[in-house]
């Protein structure tokens, strides 16, 4: 039976999941304590999946389920993508950094009720791995068969029987080195907080998008898209990306071509961009979620970095300020031409 | 040597004759049609040609729609079509005009199975644009040729006001035969002209149906709304689940089964519909 | 006719001898994915991993020209764009095989009432395909749970096992395999010892995969498998993006659109995704499928049902894994199978 093969696997991947068991314990209780008192209606978290790395996002509603939530460095969705829009019944999440930020703009920009009708679950997050730089190691994802962080290594069993130990560091995603804000503002932070002076080493590394005339680089658009499958997973997997009726999926109009030439592909992307620019909290879900390995985020990182210059707002840690696209004024022009 | 087979996504040219607004709101058109190519004209009618079936209607640079043929095999090389204004293919077709060229591949779907229907009392029931492959078919069964072969015609036709009513000069040729039954009914009118009954179609199929038996067949193409409405007094009426036709719709893009999206459950709509009997769309699951 | 037999190091050679004939394609691993690219002196070739993307681009690309017209008020000039170009595809996975055979099952039916797609046919003819056989199945292959093996022939031209330090080539006996047979110093024929050998892979690989269960089409009154619990739980992750669909080898379903400028024009196909919502969007708004629950099921009944009901029986997966290594979500077909078929379709 396969429901048996994915017990091992469950097994397995729960395994992996011991370095951070007591995170995994903390938000197992959080979790049933809440229900029981009946003070949410389900607890968003993760469970393990049928795979070494895969982490289910999970609304879990009972007893049971709660008890199969875990924590790890695998957590990758952003869980801020998983909550119903505002006026429903209230739930807790369990949110690192980036899912604490992407909470606070849906906040701003009036897409839920943080204050009443979500409880979070804070966690300081040290970073998430990054699952595609492992199944490169391991040369293919299907030959990963079992993952164990043990401390600062990596312990990855193959297919073959063999195994390969790995730097964890080097493994992390690069969204996560460049983290502004680790742990959530919340009440309830359920682990000790990392300390303040790891805050500061966020590490912004550097792109050929940095360069101001990157758009004339036809190659390099080229091939930073090329592979591009138009499958709108990094549209899909992102929080921001929220509207009802988005522009890939407007028949009418016609906004853009489902065709998968350059010019479809760079339609696609810049004009997703342009969407979430000053709104990004840059928590790299859309890059964990693409199948063909594109850096998404490095796009929206330019735009973002042009809003954070003129406007001073820093999106999802500014909250004392409406969104920047939301109330433009003409003074940040001018700033601008400074 | 292998049989060359057809490209299913050629294309025959065909001129627009006619173009006549049917409805007071202007979004109805009838567009006439016909054949540049005699020898395509040929090919289209010897694929036996069956009210029922419905052809892609393509205009270049905008694309294909599906569209139920209003005209009859009976009508030879005569080509109708009612086009509703809704997306961006039917908006550019009702700015075309007469002497203009446009593209079409079909007869496509199955039609209404006119060799099993033969010997009953048929009751073609409709109201909107839907109510254009009940032109096709109530031309078909009065010809001369088909009339003997089939029982009593019954016609109840439905729109919101009088001048939502289709096929007006149709109506009025087959009002004056003496083999067939029309009423016609419209949601509210300020004449009282006795031309008409006032009344949704459920509610004159209530009143003015005869109860039947297993030889009576009604085929109901119209809005969803009116569709689910008339089920019941069919029933009522005693007509069987495989007695009852309809016409589904669902968006279609290739037209031979192979794009994937106008299927329901196992079925596709496309190749294997779009005629089916209450009977079949009672076994499909919930996915319509 | 014994298979042929050539020491690794001479596979460049004998892909060379290929390209004098045809265009040859090699899986080629760039910025960490796997995908098919020309043969050429700069790449390397990557046998063994599952390629990224599937041969299915070769016979549905994922943007393909239909038509190319000429039209103006008072004609129409319409030229089909017949796909013609001879290919082969060097290292593809033996489930691949038997995707480009259930994408023909549909595509390109034999029966005389039912319309053939002649550029897949096209592009079916053209290509050919030569398999590298897979020693050691992945924690995501099921192939044999689908009706496939590790080392089938179906769809193949030829198909390459891999003994170490040596290559064992076997063609199928289709009507190109005959142009596959190495020449000069590399046309040597395999030993008992070899084939004893390449049967022991074999083997090895077989069980490996005979450990997971087969996939059964369950018989359950579809009304009742609409209403099971587990499309609502899996909606509720499920991210609606393409990556499922478009990674899958069989999932064939297609957009079609038109472009126009000047008086020339061209209609073309691209694949089109059942997870969208604007697949079956009517133009008037209704929408059959209009949340996540309806889509996810629609794909999955449809490659575990529907399929099969029209198609003796076979489902419509090869076991390639690809959805389920690359699903954000953990979205695995393996179990939404597994919980179908217990006893045909459990509650809840």
């Amino acid at each position: 039976m396969w429901q048996k093969s994915c017990d091992v696997w469950f097994v397995t991947t729960l395994l992996a999941a011991d370095n951070m068991k007591e995170i995994t314990q903390a938000i197992r209780e959080k979790a049933k304590l809440l229900l029981e008192e009946n003070k949410v209606k389900g607890v968003l978290g993760f469970t393990p999946g049928t795979l070494p790395m895969a982490r289910r996002p999970i609304l879990a509603t009972t007893l049971e389920q709660a008890e199969r939530l875990c924590w790890d460095e695998f957590c990758l969705m952003n869980l801020a993508n998983f909550i119903p829009p505002r006026g429903q019944e209230r739930i807790a999440v369990v949110a690192k950094g980036c899912d604490w930020r992407n909470l606070i703009v849906h906040d701003l920009e009036g897409r839920i009720d943080l204050e009443n009708e979500i409880e979070v679950l804070g966690i300081s997050c040290k970073g998430m791995l990054d699952t595609e730089k492992i199944n490169q190691s391991a040369n293919g994802a299907e030959r990963v068969v079992g993952v164990i962080c043990n401390g600062d290594e990596v312990q990855i069993k193959l297919v073959d029987g063999k195994e390969l130990i790995l730097e964890k560091d080097r493994l992390i995603r690069q969204a996560c080195r460049e983290c502004r804000q680790p742990t959530p503002d919340s009440s309830i932070i359920l682990n000790n907080s990392i300390n303040d002076s790891d805050k500061q080493k966020s590490i912004v590394s550097e792109h050929a998008f940095d360069s101001s005339d990157f758009l004339k680089n036809i190659d390099l658009l080229q091939s930073t898209f090329k592979e591009c499958l138009m499958c709108f997973a990094c549209r899909d997997a992102c929080p921001l990306c929220y509207c009802d009726s988005c522009f890939v999926d407007t028949e009418k109009s016609h906004w853009l071509s489902h065709s998968s030439t350059l010019e479809g592909l760079l339609d696609f992307h810049f004009l997703r961009a342009h969407h979430i620019a000053g709104r990004c909290t840059s928590c790299g879900t859309c890059e964990s979620a693409c199948p063909m390995n594109i850096p998404v985020r490095e796009l929206v990182k330019k735009l973002n970095h042009d809003v954070e210059e003129t406007t001073g707002y820093i999106p999802g840690i500014t909250k004392d300020m409406k969104p920047p696209k939301s109330i433009f004024k003409p003074s940040y022009h001018e700033h601008k031409n400074r | 040597m292998e049989e060359s087979v057809a490209n299913p996504y050629q294309k025959y040219p065909v001129r627009i004759n006619s173009v006549y607004n049917e409805t007071e709101d202007k979004r109805l058109k009838t567009f006439g049609l016909s054949f540049v190519n005699s020898e395509d004209s040929d090919y289209f009618f010897s694929q036996s040609f069956q009210p029922g079936q419905y052809a892609l209607v393509w205009i270049p640079g905008y694309g294909e729609i599906p569209l139920g043929i209003a005209s009859a095999p009976t009508e030879h090389n005569k080509l109708v079509f009612t086009v509703n204004k809704t997306g961006k293919v039917t908006s550019k077709l009702h700015t075309l005009t007469e002497g203009m060229l446009i593209g079409l591949r079909g007869p496509l779907g199955n039609g209404y199975p006119w060799e099993k229907l033969k010997g009953k009392n048929i009751f073609l029931i409709g109201g909107g644009c839907a109510f254009s492959t009940l032109r096709s078919s109530i031309k078909y069964l009065l010809s001369p040729e088909n009339r003997q072969d089939y029982n009593d015609i019954w016609i109840v036709h439905g729109a919101r006001t009088p001048g939502m009513l289709l096929y007006k000069d149709n109506f009025k040729e087959w009002r004056k035969r003496d083999d067939v039954k029309v009423h016609i009914t419209v949601d509210s009118t300020s004449l009282a002209t006795g031309e008409y009954h006032v009344g949704n179609v459920p509610f004159v199929l209530k009143q003015e149906l005869p109860t039947v038996d297993e030889n009576s067949v009604a085929i109901v193409c119209g809005p969803p709304m009116m569709i689910k409405y008339s089920i019941d007094p069919l029933k009522e009426k005693g007509f069987l689940p495989e007695n009852v036709l309809f016409s589904l719709e669902n968006k279609m893009k290739c037209g031979i089964g192979h794009c994937g999206r106008c299927s329901i459950g196992k079925t596709c709509i496309c190749t294997e519909g779009p005629v089916f009997s209450m009977a079949e769309v009672n076994e499909m699951p919930d996915d319509y | 006719m014994r298979p042929y037999i050539f020491n690794k190091s001479n596979l460049s050679a004998y892909l060379k001898q290929l390209d004098t004939v045809f265009e040859v394609w090699i899986p080629v691993t760039e910025n960490g994915i796997t995908t098919f690219n020309l043969f050429n002196k700069q790449n390397d070739i990557d046998l063994g991993k599952i390629p990224r993307t599937s041969v299915k681009s070769f016979f549905l690309p994922q943007h393909e020209l239909l038509m190319e017209y000429s039209a103006s008020p008072d004609s129409i000039q319409l030229d089909e764009c017949l796909p013609s170009k001879k290919r082969i595809i060097f290292g593809v996975k033996p489930c691949e095989g038997r995707a480009v055979k259930l994408n023909s099952q549909l595509l390109v039916p034999e029966t005389k009432y039912q319309k053939q797609d002649l550029y897949f046919k096209a592009n079916q003819q053209n290509t050919i395909l030569i398999a590298y056989g897979c020693n050691q199945p992945g924690v995501g292959c099921f192939c044999r749970s689908t009706g496939g093996d590790p080392f089938g022939k179906t769809g193949l031209d030829a198909i390459v096992t891999d003994l170490g330090d040596r290559l064992l080539l076997e063609t199928t006996g289709t009507e190109i395999s005959n142009q596959l047979i190495p020449k000069n110093d590399l046309n040597e024929e395999a030993t008992e010892s070899d084939l004893t050998a390449a049967e022991q892979i074999k083997k090895n690989a077989c069980k490996v995969l005979d450990e997971r269960s087969e996939i059964k089409v369950s018989k359950e009154n579809i009304h009742t498998v609409f209403d099971l619990e587990i499309w609502k739980e899996t909606a509720m992750r499920c991210l609606n993006c393409g990556i499922c669909t478009y990674l899958c080898p069989t999932c064939s379903c297609f957009d079609m659109m038109d472009y126009f400028e000047d008086g020339k024009g061209s209609q073309s196909r691209c694949w089109d995704s059942c997870m969208f919502s604007l697949f079956t969007q009517h133009s008037l708004g209704h929408n059959p499928r209009p949340s996540k629950k309806e889509r996810v099921r629609q794909r999955f009944l449809h490659k575990l049902r529907y399929y099969p009901e029209h198609h003796n029986g076979e489902i419509s997966c090869v076991g390639c894994g690809r959805c389920v290594l690359h699903c954000p979500v953990n979205i695995d077909i393996r179990e939404i199978a597994d919980r179908l078929s217990l006893n045909g379709g459990e509650r809840g």
